[in-house]
């Protein structure tokens, strides 16, 4: 006798269809957001190895989560220095004008994108909120 | 001076400046050194007028010292005791013996007259015997050109009879002459008169010419005796004004003999000294007296007048017309007395003789007073040697020697002086040296010198007054002893040209006192400490070591009063030294309260103005180390600013702040390099 196949039943029926679902899903959110994912491959700043040799670090973008600890200086045509507390350091950060659009006030928690210049000061090409 | 008559014959040596008084006459006014005070009770010398101002009065150094010698000399001199000197006075006194009162015939008169010659010999005479013997000689001649002219005068009396009798008979008209008619009696008279005048005009010509040289040898009669009498009277009256009374009395016997007319005036002198230009000025002059007539004479004829005319200098004129009417005859004219002056020096005595000889004319008026002044100032100077003597005996030498020198002063060339014993001269010459001495001494205010002077004086002399030389002494020590303290004071006080004036016044009223340069080189002492503190002042100064400038503020404070300049820069120094104390003062409040970190702060803003002072940096030191985080992270951020590393500079700042969040320091590092990376026209600081 031919055996025929047998058709699953019960709640094993339902599981594949839903993993597939999810896959597609999980697919969808990753390639959705490929953008941010490429932030993530930017390497974080270590703040003490910057206090201790910043000038080695020129030139670098490096990625960077702290609390607004300050507002240094403001100027319009300018942008903002802010002071960012990231651990127990506090590292100033020059904040374009360019980048204003996200309203930074104290106690924030944000995330930079921030390249290093010539002179070791750190200027961010992008902030997030986190 | 004892007499009138003692001070009129002193006048030659009053005017060589024995008394002051005349000679500081036109000189400039003494100094006006310590004027004011005590008036001019300290002696003041003034060296542009050789005039010392003592006592109100005035000594002229030169004139005085020309007295002081003289005199000297005399003490030292011997007495004239040799042979020639008696032999001299055996002389004298002979011919005063054969021409005194009763004895003067003519054969005493010849014999004293050629005693004059022998005594000139001698060196005491001087020569002025054989002046004297010129004079008589000279007088005696002219006595006989007198008789000679008198006899000539009257030949030419007779001659002039003759003459007027011959003119009188050539006047006369001729009895012989007859005439017929009237016209030719017109005629004759016309005649006769042209023969008449011709007949005269011989007659009237001689009678003429022999009046004319009459008058003209009266004239001469006269001017030679003018001559002679005032040759005579002139040297007479230099005999008086050189004190040679003996020769005064010799000349004027002599003169009685000569003219025993009795006319004893000395109108002809008179006129001599009355025209003699006198400049005060000058002080003293020099005689010089001549007579030397000039005698010129000139005649000549107009007709129907004759008339002699005659002149004389100085003032003298004669005229003499025979007729009031006459245009025509003699002129005679003649210069008498030649007088003259000139300036001489101080040292000739002939000077002193002329200003005698012009006082003594306005006193006398004839020969018998000069004759009698001499006796007197004979007897005078006589009498001054015996009190001299008495006093010596009694020791009192200051009455002794002002006798002597008196005596000196008048008769000095007198026997009763020349013939005092040395020994007893040389007790006044003591005396008089040591009152020189103090003169001196007093003159240059070597008081000390002075003091000294007046007790030895003392000891000598027992009439001597020390009260009055003692207390000009002692004043003026006790003025230069006010200017001493004054200096002190001054150099104290740091006004140093006060200090200045008052040594130079000091020095001035006593150079040589002791206590001046005891003084003085206190004060320079004490300047040189004063110079020393600003050597040092200056080296810390040089050194930026104002630590050591403030530690010794007090030696520097004292030193800089003299210097005005070094006070302005020791200022600046305590000003900054003072905010230094403050901040370290402040400092060590600041760490007590257990804030390191901010003292060190405190410390740091007076560390940078005051690198140098070890007493910060000590206290800096030892905050460093209790605030050695704080530090090393300010220090870490200011060096990476000055490397121009801006962003690693900032992020030390911030740590700065967050290790001591009131620091100054790294507010003021953050807000500067804030500024410098975001340069604007507006800025904002939460914090701030």
């Amino acid at each position: 006798m031919a055996r025929h196949r047998k058709s699953p039943s019960g709640p094993a029926r339902f599981v594949f269809p839903i993993v597939i679902l999810c896959l597609a899903a999980g697919g969808f959110v990753f390639f959705r957001g490929s953008g941010e994912g490429q932030a993530r491959t930017i390497p974080l700043l270590e703040p003490r190895d910057y206090l201790d040799n910043a000038l080695a670090l020129r030139g670098n973008t490096y990625r960077l989560q702290g609390i607004v600890d300050d507002s240094l200086v403001w100027t319009p045509g300018n942008g903002r220095l802010i002071s960012v507390q990231a651990g127990e350091v506090l590292l100033p950060v020059v904040v374009p004008r360019e980048q204003s659009d996200l309203n930074i006030q104290k106690a924030q928690r944000l995330e930079f994108v921030l390249e290093v210049d010539e002179e070791g000061l750190l200027r961010a090409t992008k902030v997030t909120k986190s | 001076m004892k007499t009138p008559l003692a001070a009129l014959l002193a006048l030659p040596l009053l005017a060589l400046g024995q008394n002051g008084g005349d000679a500081g006459q036109g000189a400039s006014r003494p100094p006006r050194m310590n004027e004011g005070f005590i008036g001019r009770d300290i002696p003041a010398f003034d060296p542009g007028s050789e005039v010392v101002a003592y006592d109100g009065k005035l000594w002229n150094i030169n004139n005085n010292r020309l007295f002081r010698a003289r005199f000297e000399k005399y003490l030292n001199a011997p007495p004239a005791t040799g042979e020639a000197d008696v032999r001299y006075r055996e002389t004298i006194d002979r011919i005063l013996d054969l021409l005194s009162p009763g004895k003067a015939t003519k054969a005493n008169v010849d014999q004293a007259f050629s005693l004059l010659k022998k005594a000139s010999e001698y060196p005491d005479d001087a020569n002025l015997c054989r002046t004297m013997s010129d004079a008589i000689h000279a007088a005696r001649s002219s006595l006989n050109t007198i008789e000679q002219i008198k006899r000539e005068n009257a030949l030419l009396e007779k001659q002039r009879g003759t003459a007027e009798w011959n003119n009188q008979m050539a006047a006369r008209t001729s009895l012989l002459s007859t005439t017929t008619s009237t016209n030719d009696s017109a005629v004759l008279q016309e005649n006769q008169k042209i023969e008449r005048d011709a007949r005269m005009a011989t007659t009237r010509r001689v009678l003429s010419d022999i009046t004319q040289t009459i008058e003209n040898n009266k004239l001469r009669i006269a001017m030679v005796e003018l001559n002679t009498r005032g040759h005579l009277q002139a040297l007479i009256m230099q005999y008086f004004a050189t004190r040679r009374f003996e020769h005064v009395i010799i000349a004027n016997r002599f003169y009685r003999a000569i003219y025993p007319d009795g006319d004893n005036s000395i109108d002809v002198y008179k006129r001599m000294i009355d025209g003699l230009p006198v400049n005060k000025d000058a002080g003293q002059a020099k005689i010089n007296a001549e007579l030397d007539p000039r005698v010129s004479a000139g005649d000549g004829t107009v007709e129907q007048d004759v008339g002699a005319g005659a002149s004389a200098g100085n003032g003298t004129q004669v005229n003499v017309y025979n007729s009031p009417r006459a245009r025509n005859g003699g002129s005679f004219s003649a210069r008498g007395a030649k007088m003259g002056i000139e300036n001489f020096s101080v040292e000739s005595l002939t000077g002193g003789a002329a200003v005698a000889a012009q006082t003594v004319s306005k006193l006398v008026s004839s020969l018998s007073q000069i004759d009698s002044l001499a006796n007197e100032a004979i007897r005078d100077v006589n009498e001054g040697v015996q009190a001299y003597k008495f006093l010596l005996e009694q020791g009192e030498m200051q009455s002794a020697t002002e006798r002597l020198a008196e005596t000196f002063a008048i008769g000095e060339y007198m026997p009763s002086v020349r013939l005092l014993p040395r020994e007893d001269k040389r007790r006044a010459l003591a005396f008089t040296q040591k009152s020189n001495e103090l003169l001196a001494a007093l003159e240059v205010n070597d008081l000390t010198r002075a003091e000294k002077l007046v007790h030895e004086i003392e000891a000598v002399a027992a009439d001597f007054d020390s009260s009055k030389p003692l207390a000009k002494i002692e004043t003026a020590k006790t003025i230069s002893a006010m200017h001493l303290a004054k200096a002190r004071n001054a150099a104290v006080s740091g006004d140093k040209k006060a200090m200045e004036d008052e040594l130079r016044a000091a020095a001035e009223i006593w150079p040589r006192n002791p206590a001046l340069a005891e003084v003085g080189t206190t004060i320079f002492n004490q300047s040189d400490i004063q110079q020393q503190a600003m050597n040092d002042f200056d080296r810390l100064l040089s050194q930026n070591n104002h630590r050591q400038i403030y530690n010794d503020k007090l030696r520097f404070i004292a030193a800089a009063a003299l210097f005005p300049e070094k006070q302005k820069q020791l200022n600046d120094v305590l000003t900054k030294m003072a905010a230094v104390e403050t901040a370290i003062v402040k400092a060590r409040e600041i760490s007590s309260r257990g804030d390191p970190s901010g003292a060190w702060e405190s410390l740091e803003t007076a560390h940078r103005e005051f690198p140098d002072d070890p007493e910060l940096n000590q206290l800096r030191a030892d905050l460093t180390t209790q605030a050695a985080e704080f530090v090393q992270t300010l220090q870490k951020a200011s060096s990476l600013e000055e490397k121009g590393h801006t962003g690693p500079a900032l992020a030390w700042f911030l740590q700065a702040r967050k290790t001591y969040p009131p620091s100054t320091f790294a507010r003021a590092g953050i807000e500067r390099l804030g500024t410098r990376i975001l340069p604007g026209d507006e800025t904002e600081n939460s914090d701030r």
